[in-house]
C-alpha cells in the first residue's frame, strides 16, 4: 500500500480538528446542561464532531484510484 | 428468568462460538477464507469494547453524564492517524513476523529476551484485571437475570447447587475455546481465522444487543430522544448531560490520552490490529469502520442510563442495560441483552488470552528453556508438542489468575475503574513502542528501565491499593500510607492531592517512564544490534518501499539442517512445505545438503520467530549454523573493524609515502656522503702525496748533506736550494691547504669592499713580473681607460690573478713564452683574461682543471710544477665574490685563456663605471 504525503496532511488535520474540539478549552464551551433540538448540546456536538471526523478518515482513507475517480467525475472533492 | 434457561442459551451461544470458529479454521484451510476481508477484520478490532463497554459505559453515564466518552473518542483520534501509526506498525510486524507486542518490543531493542519476558509480565499482571472485569460482569450479569424470575432474591448460580461456582465454569469453557482455536498449530504468524470470525460475530451480537435495547428503550419506553430528555430534565437528571460542567478536564483528557495509548498498547489490540492483520488494504476501511463502530455502540448509552436512572433510584447502574428491560419487563430482550454482555466478555477474554499465552511461552518460557541446560532444547527431535503444551498451559493459568484477582478484588470496584487499571498498566508500554518507531536513538536500556519503574509506580498507585480495598492488604496503606509515612500514600504521592486516582497514577507513572526511557536512552550507548533494529523500525517504509535488503546473516549450515531446526518448532509437513514454497518462490529446486545462503537463513528465522519469537529465533538459528554464523553484532563489529582498517591503511600509504620520500632523500643524501667520503679519501691520498714529494726531497738531500763528507760545494749550495725550494713549496702547498679548507668550511674572514680594480691587477701583475721576466715570459698588460671599482677582497682577488699569472708563467717556459691580461667590462661585471701561448688545456680537462690537486703534467720531467690547488683556490674565491671562472684555448693561437668575471659595485644603483669608459686601450708591455 502506497502513501502519499496529502493523506498524512489530511490525516494530521483532522486529528489536529479533532484534539481542538475534544480538549478544553473548547470542549468547556459547549459543556452546558440546557438541550438544543430536544438534545442535550455536549451530546449533540460530541457525536455530530465525531461523526464529522469519521467521514473525514472515510474521505482520506479511499483507495487512490476511488479518489482520482471521483475527481474524474467532477464529484466535489474535498481533499485529493 | 429460570436459571436452567439462561444456561442453555449461553451453552449454546458458545456453542455457536465454537461452530464459527471451526467453520473459520476449515474455510480458511481449504483456502476460500471467511476473514480475509476488511469487514470481517474491522469487527474484530471491535474487540476493543468488552463488557466494560456493555455495562460499565452506562453505569459510568448514570453517575457522572458524558464522562464514558473520552474511552472511544481517544481510539477515533488514535485511528485518524492511521497512516502514520498503524501502517508503520502493521509493515513492522509483517517485516519482523511479530507475534505479540512483546516481541515487538523486544525485537525493536535488539531482540532483547530479557526486555520481551519483562513486557510479558508486564502485560499478564495488567490484563489480569481486566480479565477478572469480564468474569465479574458475567458473574453479575448472570446473577441478575437469575434473580429476575423474582424467586425471592436468592442467587441462583446454575450449578450451584453442585458446588460449582458458574463464573469459574465461564472461565473453564473461555479456556477451552481459546486452546482449541488460539493453539491448534504453532505458527503464531499464520493467523487464527477461526479465532477472528467468532470475534467478529461476537462484535456484531454484541452491537446488535446493545442497540436492541437503546432502540427499546428510547422508542419504545419513550417517544424518541427529544421526549426522553425532556423527562430526564424534569426528573432533574440535567447534569448527566455535561461532562464536567464545574470546568474540570483533568479525568477528561486523562481518559482520551489514556485510550488513545490503549487502542495501541492493550496486548489483545495490539494482537488483532497490527498481528492477525492479512492484508495493510483492509485498514483504509477499519480506519473509519471501527470508529462508526464505536460512535453506534455509544450512541444509546447515555438514553439507558437516564432511563435507569428513572426507573430505579439507587439500583447498580452497571447492569442498567439488563435491567431496564427486566424492570419493563421485556424477558427476551433481557436475555438478548445478557447474550451482548456475555459475547463482550468472552471476545475479549479469548483474545487476550491467546494473545498473552504467545507472549508467555514465546517471551518466558522459551527462553528459559533455551537456558536451561538439562533441557537441552537442540537435541529434542519435537518441540512442536513442548510449545504447544506451554501455551495452553499458559492459557489456563492466565484465566485462573483472572479468576483470582475477580475473587480477591473486584468485589469493590466498579468495573471502568478495574478497566482503567488495565488501561494505565498498558500505557506503560507506550513510550518504548511509540518512541521505538519514530526515535532511532532510543535504546534496550532506556527502555527497559522506563518500563520497569513506571511499572512499579503503576503497582503502587493502583494495583496495591486495590488489593487494600478489597481487604488484602491493611487499609491503612491507602490512608496513612505504608508505615505511617504519610507522603508516600499510593493515592496522594508526595503530597499530591486534588486529583483524581487515574489521573495521579497515569502521571507519576509515565513521568518516571517516559522520563527514564529518554534520560537512560540519551546517556546510554546502543549496541549494534539495537541501532540496526532502530534504523529498520523507524525506516520500516524505506525498507518495504524502497527495496533494501535486510538480509544480514550468513553462514555455512545446510538447507536441510535449517529446515530440521524449523520442524521442531512448527512440524515436519509444515516445515517441509513452507521450504517448497519459499524455493519455487526463489526459483530454486530444494536441495537439503546445499549451503543456505543469506536469504535461507532469513526465511527460517522468520518461521522460527512465529513459533517462537525473534529473540529466540536469533539463537535458535545460531545454534545450527556451524562457526560460520555471521551475528549483526559480529557483521557490524566486522564492519567496524573493516573501517578502521580502511582508515588505518590510508594513514599507513600517506605515512608509507612520506617514509618513500624521506627514504629517497636519505638515499640521495647518502649518495651524496659516499661521494664526499670518498672524495675526502681522494683529497688525503691525494694531499699526502703532495705533502710526501716536497718532504721526500728534503730529507733525501739532507741526508745526501749529512752522510756524504766529501761534496763539493758548489753542490752543497745546490742541494740546500732545492731544500730550501722544497720546504717553500710544502709551506706554500700547506697554507694553500688551510685556505681551502677554510673557504670550503666557509670560515674564511672575507673582507668584501668596494675597491678599484686597476691597483689589484697592477698589484698581482707587479708581483709577479720578476718572475717572468726571470723566466723571460713577455707580458701584456691591456687594461681599459676608466677601469671600475668592483666588489671583492683585495687581497684574495690578488691571490686568483697570481695563481693564474703563476700557472701561465709555469706553461710558457719554452722560449718566446708569453703572458697577457686583459680586462673587459660586460653587462656590470668585469671580464679579466689571462693569456699564454703555453702548451693549452686539453679540452676533456677543461673542466677538471679547477678541481683540487687536479695537475696535467705534461712536462717531459714529470715533475709537479704546483701544489694542484691553485685553480680550486681561484674557483672558490671567484664563486663567493659571485662570479664565474672558466678556461678556454687562447684565440691567438696555441695556449690557453683563463678568463673570470667580478661583480662590480653598485653606487646608489648605477654602476660605478659603464660600459661607455670601456675605451681605448692603455697597453703596457714588459
Amino acid at each position: 500500500m502506497k502513501r502519499s504525503g496529502r493523506k498524512q496532511e489530511w490525516s494530521l488535520t483532522m486529528f489536529a480538528f479533532g484534539v481542538l474540539v475534544f480538549f478544553p478549552p473548547v470542549v468547556g464551551l459547549f459543556d452546558k446542561t440546557y438541550t438544543v433540538l430536544g438534545l442535550p448540546l455536549a451530546y449533540l456536538v460530541l457525536f455530530g464532531v465525531w461523526g464529522l471526523i469519521i467521514f473525514g478518515i472515510w474521505l482520506g482513507a479511499r483507495p487512490a484510484s476511488a479518489q482520482a475517480a471521483a475527481r474524474h467525475d467532477k464529484q466535489p472533492d474535498e481533499r485529493g | 428468568m429460570q436459571g436452567g434457561l439462561v444456561a442453555i442459551v449461553s451453552i449454546a451461544y458458545l456453542c455457536t462460538l465454537f461452530a464459527i470458529a471451526y467453520f473459520g479454521d476449515k474455510r480458511a484451510e481449504q483456502g476460500r477464507s471467511l476473514t480475509q476481508n476488511p469487514y470481517i477484520y474491522t469487527l474484530s478490532i471491535a474487540v476493543f469494547c468488552t463488557s466494560w463497554t456493555f455495562y460499565g459505559s452506562v453505569g459510568l453515564a448514570a453517575r457522572s453524564g458524558l464522562d464514558f466518552l473520552p474511552i472511544y473518542l481517544g481510539p477515533t483520534l488514535v485511528f485518524v492517524v492511521w497512516s502514520v501509526v498503524w501502517v508503520k506498525i502493521i509493515r513492522i510486524c509483517k517485516l519482523n513476523r511479530i507475534t505479540s507486542i512483546a516481541d515487538f518490543i523486544s525485537s525493536r531493542y535488539g531482540k532483547s529476551s530479557r526486555l520481551g519476558g519483562l513486557v510479558a509480565l508486564i502485560a499478564v499482571i495488567g490484563t489480569t484485571p481486566y480479565i477478572s472485569l469480564q468474569l465479574k460482569s458475567i458473574a453479575t450479569s448472570f446473577e441478575i437475570i437469575t434473580r429476575s424470575s423474582g424467586e425471592s432474591g436468592a442467587i441462583h448460580p446454575v450449578l450451584g447447587q453442585y458446588g460449582l461456582d458458574s463464573t469459574f465454569l465461564i472461565a473453564l469453557a473461555l479456556a477451552i475455546f481459546s486452546i482449541l482455536f488460539g493453539t491448534r498449530h504453532i505458527d503464531a504468524s499464520e493467523h487464527h481465522e477461526g479465532i477472528v470470525a467468532a470475534i467478529a460475530f461476537e462484535s456484531i451480537v454484541k452491537l446488535f444487543a446493545f442497540l436492541a435495547v437503546g432502540i427499546f428503550v428510547t422508542f419504545g419506553v419513550y417517544g424518541g430522544f427529544a421526549d426522553l430528555f425532556e423527562k430526564a430534565s424534569q426528573a432533574d437528571l440535567q447534569h448527566l448531560y455535561t461532562i464536567n460542567p464545574a470546568g474540570d478536564y483533568a479525568t477528561w483528557v486523562t481518559m482520551i490520552l489514556l485510550s488513545m495509548v490503549a487502542i495501541i498498547c492493550l496486548p489483545r489490540q495490539f494482537y488483532i490490529t497490527a498481528v492477525e492483520n492479512t492484508d495493510e488494504t483492509h485498514l483504509r476501511t477499519a480506519v473509519w469502520l471501527f470508529p462508526l463502530y464505536l460512535l453506534a455502540i455509544n450512541i444509546f448509552v447515555l438514553p439507558i442510563a437516564l432511563s435507569g436512572r428513572m426507573a430505579f433510584a439507587g439500583a447498580d447502574a452497571d447492569m442498567f442495560v439488563l435491567t431496564v428491560p427486566i424492570f419493563y419487563g421485556q424477558g427476551a430482550l433481557a436475555l438478548l441483552a445478557f447474550i451482548g454482555g456475555l459475547s463482550a466478555a468472552t471476545s475479549m477474554v479469548i483474545v487476550a488470552a491467546i494473545a498473552l499465552s504467545t507472549m508467555v511461552c514465546n517471551n518466558i518460557v522459551v527462553p528459559i528453556l533455551v537456558n536451561l541446560r538439562w533441557v537441552d532444547l537442540g537435541k529434542r527431535r519435537d518441540l512442536t508438542g513442548l510449545l504447544l503444551l506451554t501455551r495452553r498451559a499458559s492459557i489456563i493459568a492466565i484465566l485462573i489468575l483472572g479468576y483470582g484477582y475477580f475473587r480477591i478484588a473486584s468485589g469493590s470496584y466498579s468495573l471502568v475503574t478495574i478497566g482503567l487499571v488495565s488501561f494505565v498498566a498498558a500505557a506503560q508500554f507506550a513510550p518504548a513502542i511509540i518512541g521505538g518507531i519514530f526515535w532511532k536513538g532510543a535504546s534496550l536500556k532506556g527502555a527497559m528501565s522506563g518500563l520497569a519503574l513506571g511499572f512499579v509506580v503503576w503497582a503502587y498507585t493502583l494495583l496495591l491499593p486495590s488489593f487494600a480495598q478489597s481487604g488484602w492488604l491493611p487499609i491503612s496503606f491507602i490512608d496513612y500510607g505504608p508505615l505511617g509515612l504519610t507522603f508516600l500514600k499510593p493515592y496522594a504521592l508526595f503530597g499530591m492531592d486534588g486529583f483524581d486516582n487515574l489521573s495521579h497514577a497515569l502521571f507519576w507513572s509515565m513521568l518516571v517512564n517516559i522520563g527514564v526511557y529518554v534520560v537512560v536512552s540519551l546517556l546510554t550507548h546502543q549496541s549494534t544490534i539495537e541501532r540496526i533494529q532502530g534504523a529498520i523500525f523507524v525506516d520500516v517504509f524505506m525498507y518495504t518501499e524502497g527495496l533494501k535488503d535486510s538480509r544480514f546473516l550468513k553462514g555455512t549450515a545446510s538447507i536441510g539442517d535449517l529446515r530440521d531446526l524449523v520442524a521442531r518448532f512448527v512440524g515436519e509437513a509444515r516445515a517441509e512445505k513452507a521450504f517448497q514454497v519459499f524455493a519455487t518462490q526463489q526459483g530454486v529446486l530444494l536441495r537439503p545438503a546445499q549451503a543456505a545462503d543469506t536469504a535461507w537463513l532469513d526465511r527460517a528465522e522468520k518461521m522460527l520467530a512465529g513459533a517462537v519469537g525473534s529473540a529466540t529465533a536469533r539463537v535458535m538459528i545460531g545454534s545450527v549454523v556451524k562457526g560460520g554464523i555471521v551475528s549483526l553484532d559480529e557483521m557490524y563489529k566486522i564492519l567496524d573493524e573493516t573501517s578502521q582498517a580502511i582508515q588505518y591503511s590510508r594513514m599507513l600509504e600517506t605515512k608509507s609515502r612520506e617514509l618513500e620520500d624521506t627514504t629517497s632523500k636519505l638515499q640521495a643524501a647518502n649518495e651524496r656522503l659516499k661521494e664526499l667520503d670518498s672524495l675526502k679519501d681522494d683529497f688525503l691520498n691525494t694531499i699526502s702525496h703532495e705533502l710526501r714529494t716536497p718532504l721526500t726531497s728534503i730529507r733525501a738531500f739532507s741526508e745526501i748533506l749529512s752522510e756524504t763528507p766529501d761534496i763539493t760545494e758548489e753542490e752543497t749550495s745546490r742541494f740546500l736550494m732545492v731544500i730550501r725550494k722544497e720546504s717553500e713549496r710544502l709551506t706554500r702547498l700547506i697554507d694553500q691547504i688551510l685556505d681551502l679548507a677554510k673557504m670550503e668550511s666557509g670560515q674564511m674572514d672575507w673582507a668584501l669592499a668596494n675597491v678599484d680594480s686597476r691597483p689589484i691587477i697592477e698589484e698581482a701583475v707587479g708581483t709577479m713580473s720578476a718572475l717572468m721576466h726571470e723566466r723571460g715570459v713577455g707580458l701584456k698588460v691591456d687594461l681599459p681607460a676608466g677601469m671600475p671599482m668592483i666588489k671583492a677582497d683585495h687581497d684574495q682577488l690578488v691571490q686568483v690573478l697570481v695563481n693564474l699569472l703563476s700557472n701561465a708563467v709555469k706553461f710558457c717556459r719554452h722560449p718566446g713564452g708569453h703572458v697577457g691580461v686583459a680586462a673587459r667590462v660586460r653587462g656590470g661585471q668585469l671580464r679579466i683574461s689571462v693569456t699564454d701561448n703555453g702548451e693549452g688545456v686539453p679540452d676533456d680537462k677543461k673542466s677538471e682543471v679547477f678541481e683540487k690537486f687536479h695537475q696535467f703534467n705534461q712536462g717531459t720531467d714529470k715533475m709537479p710544477r704546483g701544489t694542484g690547488l691553485g685553480l680550486a683556490i681561484c674557483r672558490q674565491i671567484i664563486t663567493f665574490l659571485g662570479g664565474e671562472i672558466w678556461v678556454v684555448d687562447n684565440p691567438a693561437g696555441p695556449g690557453a685563456c683563463f678568463s673570470f668575471t667580478v661583480p662590480m659595485a653598485r653606487v646608489d644603483g648605477y654602476f660605478a663605471v659603464d660600459d661607455e669608459f670601456e675605451a681605448s686601450p692603455n697597453a703596457l708591455t714588459i
